[in-house]
């Protein structure tokens, strides 16, 4: 079955090539004799080092973007990843990671939690006040509040109803509350003086307080002001102290409450506004390495390196963590960054052959393996927050409901085939999944090492066991073999092929009958999900949907936005609206990021995770598949390329980032 | 009637046609699973599920449909084309930055069809049943049988890559810079190879009918060159139903753009209307599909004016 398998894909893969790509085909003629690729991801994942001396200054490197666009050129209001591609460059920020996911301060020479309370919405009701919201639409209130205002949160009490008035505590009831000593955590922080933006403007704790008026009003509003209550400048608006405050003891506080940080003159910009191709002037002003030197609708983007990088002037050596070479770079080496919209991953592979780019990402799996094996480029691999998982729907239903047993569902994980998954569809370029979250994520979200927390007797298995499958459908008392679907979405091959392997491990198993369903492209198929019903349906169905998500260096990232009802039919919780999961379990998962015990004390928490990651793994409403690599494919002009874990630092971490002593060069 | 009038009349006759368009687009957009909220919150967990209502709220997309439809063409008669919700951009700028692309793509797709279909299909027509005539068969029928994304492809692959003869990105130089005109050859060679295979067969068979009529046969026992009598007299008969399908053609060459576009990355319009209806951002859709249908329209209305250049009774009909 393994071999048919194999062949099985061999003939997709062909059929790809000729139909999709000439890229495929022609691309093999950059290997060696015999035009097949030996693919050793090995080397990949060895940093490429760079001898100080010979870094070359200048160049412009043609870096391509899949992308057509900029999608928001205003970073508060934007909601594509491949947008922060392009501004991590523009803006830095208070902290930087390296490419293990480590954090390291950045812009803030200081910054640490300083006070921690076990505080709930019931302690702020003091400071509510009473409002009528304008309308109510499916039970959320919208009030007709003054600019930068916004409702953070409402009395638990009160239903929103046209015409009722309800006790809501807005931003300016929460600094009456932080002054009280009304407030969840207290991050206290300051800048390093002489960092300047590139128009000239020192950066100072003004900038920070008022950089989170530009997110009221944004697409990014509820991500920003679930969590934030208040900021502000204590030694005043001049001075470099900030202090940040959180609603609650929040552990995730400390890298999710900084603001991207804009200068004063975006302040009162409205969120949205800040485009460049609608009004010139408003060209987004940041402290990064680089600034928008020339831009146009949907054709070109250059980037050019600053003259007054605040590096520079603060020195690394002032840098408190830096602990490298004295003559290592104080800004990137590379000038110019011109930046060009290829959308299509086959045009990409195309360009990056004729030398029209010197990095391109996220290429077909065919041609990466052959510029990998090709003299004249190079491919840098990292283990990266992203990861598949297959999601269940838990409701009990006459018809179907199978997946409503914990049983049922740590069978199917039981027999998937992770390993092969890896071997064959990602040809080596990934990780099968055995722990719940991935080596770069683990710094915050274990006490053990990454290899114990993988070899744990729950954790994942990476070979299919169908003796341990049976016995837990045994357990579940169904009839066998248990119908079930597999459901992900069309337009993506690569997770075609892997759940093709899931499916035939089922249906091999003689234990389930599993079909593969792919019912639409992924914006449509998850919007199908979240329609009334969808959850029911798939219950009825035995339908578990598969899908991708990049997770974030905080291990919440990984499984709230799966497990928590407050994510219900968002992404990515199809599944799961309130009451759907034990309560203890959403309270325990709860208690790893919110607490003061975990907020005041990073070891408490990777403990208090140690004790969550069997629930995980036993309650099985999502299973992980696998991990991703971040892979990044050069020309050899480029020197010194390495890929962060982060998809969106791909380019910013390669060009300077101190804490590896990372940069890169242009040799021609 | 005066030509003026006649050119009024058929503007004004287009309005309820581009309005019926602008409804059904609408309706079919309603159709589709999700909305451009939704499309929002699925691609990105920072936008949460509870940001949903407001955010809908702030779009308008609260509102029933035949509201928002009403909102949308209050504002299309006051020049507001409406919001591209993602990016918090007027569409009409979009459109207006993208235009001049897509317009010169159609164009030169448009000219390569002609400029390939007129001749060849003279040649095939006066070769008739002859190995030209089979030739030109043979070009008509892989031109109208091979999809445009793969033919774009394969000379991309060929041309672009292999043989490094074109560039494979946009060259940055400006619209009409040389490097882009260029770069424009492949993109324009894919548009207009289906294009001008059916007006090739066209013209073929339009020129052999006249061919075979008697005042052909009179004009040659005159003893008028065949040069002048095919050029002269036969071509212009045959014309009438090259202009008509010429007409239909710019339909195809338009919405084939879109797949053109993608194929070579060319910063068009097509492009544009992919990503738009992948994230439901309705205002985008509809004005891309009006400026096509007035662009049709106004191809029509063109086409009809060339009758009466090529055929004088046509033109005291008007």
């Amino acid at each position: 079955m393994a071999s048919n398998n194999i062949s099985n894909l061999n003939r997709r893969r062909i059929l790809q090539g000729i139909a999709a790509t000439g890229a495929v085909g022609l691309a093999g003629c950059l290997n060696g004799e015999n035009g097949e690729a030996d693919v050793d991801v090995d080397d990949a994942l060895e940093r490429n080092e760079v001898d100080i001396d010979a870094i070359q200054e200048g160049g412009r490197l043609e870096f391509a973007l899949p992308r057509d666009s900029i999608d928001d050129y205003d970073w508060a209001d934007s909601s594509a990843a491949e947008d922060s591609v392009v501004f991590d460059t523009v803006y830095d920020g208070l902290t930087t990671a390296d490419s293990t996911g480590e954090t390291h301060l950045w812009m803030a020479e200081e910054y640490e939690p300083a006070e921690a309370n076990d505080v709930s919405v019931e302690d702020y009701a003091e400071y509510m006040v009473e409002m009528e919201p304008e309308s109510v639409e499916d039970g959320v209130p919208s009030f007709d509040l003054d600019e930068n205002n916004l409702v953070i949160m409402q009395h638990p009490d009160d239903e929103p109803e046209e015409g009722e008035p309800m006790r809501v505590l807005t931003r300016d009831e929460a600094a009456d509350a932080v002054e009280d000593g009304t407030f969840g955590i207290r991050l206290e922080g300051r800048l390093h003086e002489g960092i300047e933006f590139h128009n000239g403007e020192e950066v100072t704790a003004e900038n920070v307080v008022r950089s989170y008026d530009r997110f009221v009003g944004s697409v990014n509003e509820g991500q920003w002001f679930d969590s934030f209550l208040h900021a502000t400048a204590p030694d005043g608006d001049d001075g470099y102290t900030f202090e940040l405050y959180a609603q609650e003891a929040d552990a995730a506080a400390y890298l999710e409450l900084p603001p991207y940080i804009f200068p004063s003159e975006h302040f009162d910009v409205p969120a949205g506004d800040l485009d460049p191709r609608d009004d010139g002037d408003m060209v987004p002003v940041g402290t990064g390495p680089y600034e928008i030197a020339e831009f146009e609708e949907g054709s070109r983007l250059l980037l050019e390196r600053t003259d007054n990088y605040w590096v520079e002037e603060v020195g690394l050596e002032n840098i408190p963590w830096y602990d490298g070479p004295e003559d290592f770079p104080e800004r990137p080496a590379i000038e110019e960054i011109n930046i060009r919209f290829v959308d299509d991953s086959a045009g990409r592979s195309n360009a990056l052959e004729d030398g029209d780019v010197d990095i391109a990402y996220e290429l077909p799996s065919e041609a990466r393996n052959n510029f990998h094996s090709s003299e004249s480029f190079a491919v840098s691999a990292n283990p990266a927050f992203g990861f598949k998982f297959m999601q269940f729907p838990v409701e009990d239903t006459d018809e179907g409901g199978a997946f409503a047993q914990r049983e049922v569902r740590q069978a199917v994980s039981a027999l998937i085939p992770r390993q092969q998954i890896v071997d064959l569809v990602e040809q080596g370029w990934g990780d099968p999944a055995r722990a719940p979250i991935p080596e770069p994520a683990s710094g915050m979200g274990t006490a053990m090492d990454y290899e114990d927390l993988e070899s744990q007797d729950w954790a994942y298995n990476v070979e299919p066991d169908p003796e341990e499958a049976e016995a837990l459908l045994e357990e579940a008392g169904l009839e066998r073999p248990v119908e079930v679907t597999v459901e992900t979405n069309s337009d993506d091959e690569e997770r075609i092929d892997k759940m093709e392997l899931v499916v035939d491990q089922l249906n091999e198993s003689g234990l389930f009958d599993a079909e593969l369903e792919t019912p639409a492209a992924l914006g449509d198929w998850t919007a199908e999900l979240y329609e009334d019903g969808a959850r029911h349906d798939s219950a009825e169905r035995n339908a578990a949907a598969v899908i991708g998500l990049a997770g974030t260096p905080d291990p919440h990232g990984f499984h709230q936005v799966l497990h928590h009802p407050r994510m219900h039919n968002g992404c990515c919780n199809f599944f799961f609206p309130e009451g759907a999961l034990p309560e203890e379990f959403i309270e325990q998962m709860e208690s790893c990021r919110f607490g003061v015990d975990v907020a005041e004390d990073p070891d408490t928490r990777r403990q208090a995770y140690d004790e969550f990651w069997p629930e995980v793994a036993d309650l099985s409403a999502n299973v992980i598949v696998d991990y991703s690599l971040n892979t990044g494919t050069v020309s050899n002009d480029v020197v010194g390329f390495n890929v962060h874990p982060q998809t969106q630092a791909i380019l910013r971490y390669a060009l300077y980032n101190p804490a590896d002593q990372q940069i890169t060069y242009l040799d021609r | 009637m005066s030509l003026q009038k006649f050119i009024l009349r058929r503007i004004l006759a287009s309005v309820p046609v581009l309005i019926g368009v602008s409804i059904i687009t609408f309706g079919l957009m309603q159709l589709a699973p999700g909305d451009v909220v939704d499309h929002m919150i699925a691609a990105n967990p920072n936008v949460q599920p509870g940001e949903a209502a407001r955010l809908r709220q702030e779009y308008g997309l609260h509102e029933p449909i035949w509201a928002q439809y009403l909102d949308w063409m209050q504002g299309v008669l006051t020049g507001d084309f409406g919001e591209v919700y993602s990016s918090s951009r007027d569409a009409s700028a979009i459109v207006r930055a993208r235009l001049p692309e897509t317009l010169l793509l159609a164009a030169f797709g448009w000219v390569f069809a002609i400029l390939i279909a007129i001749p060849g299909g003279i040649y095939a027509a006066i070769n008739k049943d002859q190995l030209g005539d089979d030739v030109s068969r043979v070009f008509a029928l892989s031109g109208i049988s091979i999809p445009n994304f793969w033919l774009g492809l394969m000379l991309m692959a060929l041309f672009a890559v292999y043989l490094d003869w074109f560039p494979t990105l946009d060259p940055q130089t400006g619209l009409l810079s040389r490097e882009m005109l260029w770069w424009l050859i492949l993109p324009g060679i894919t548009i207009g190879t289906a294009a001008s295979a059916n007006l090739m067969r066209i013209m073929r068979t339009s020129m052999a009918e006249e061919i075979n009529k008697e005042y052909v046969t009179a004009a040659r026992a005159k003893g008028l060159p065949k040069r002048t009598v095919y050029l002269k007299h036969v071509l212009r008969n045959s014309l009438i139903s090259v202009t008509t399908v010429a007409a239909f053609l710019t339909a195809s060459l338009v919405s084939g753009s879109v797949v053109v576009e993608v194929v070579f990355g060319w910063p068009g319009l097509g492009r544009e209307l992919i990503q738009a209806i992948q994230l439901r951002e309705i205002n985008l859709i509809l004005i891309i599909t009006l400026l096509t249908g007035v662009v049709i329209v106004l191809a029509n209305l063109l086409a009809d004016i060339v009758y009466g250049l090529l055929d004088p009774r046509i033109r005291d009909e008007y």
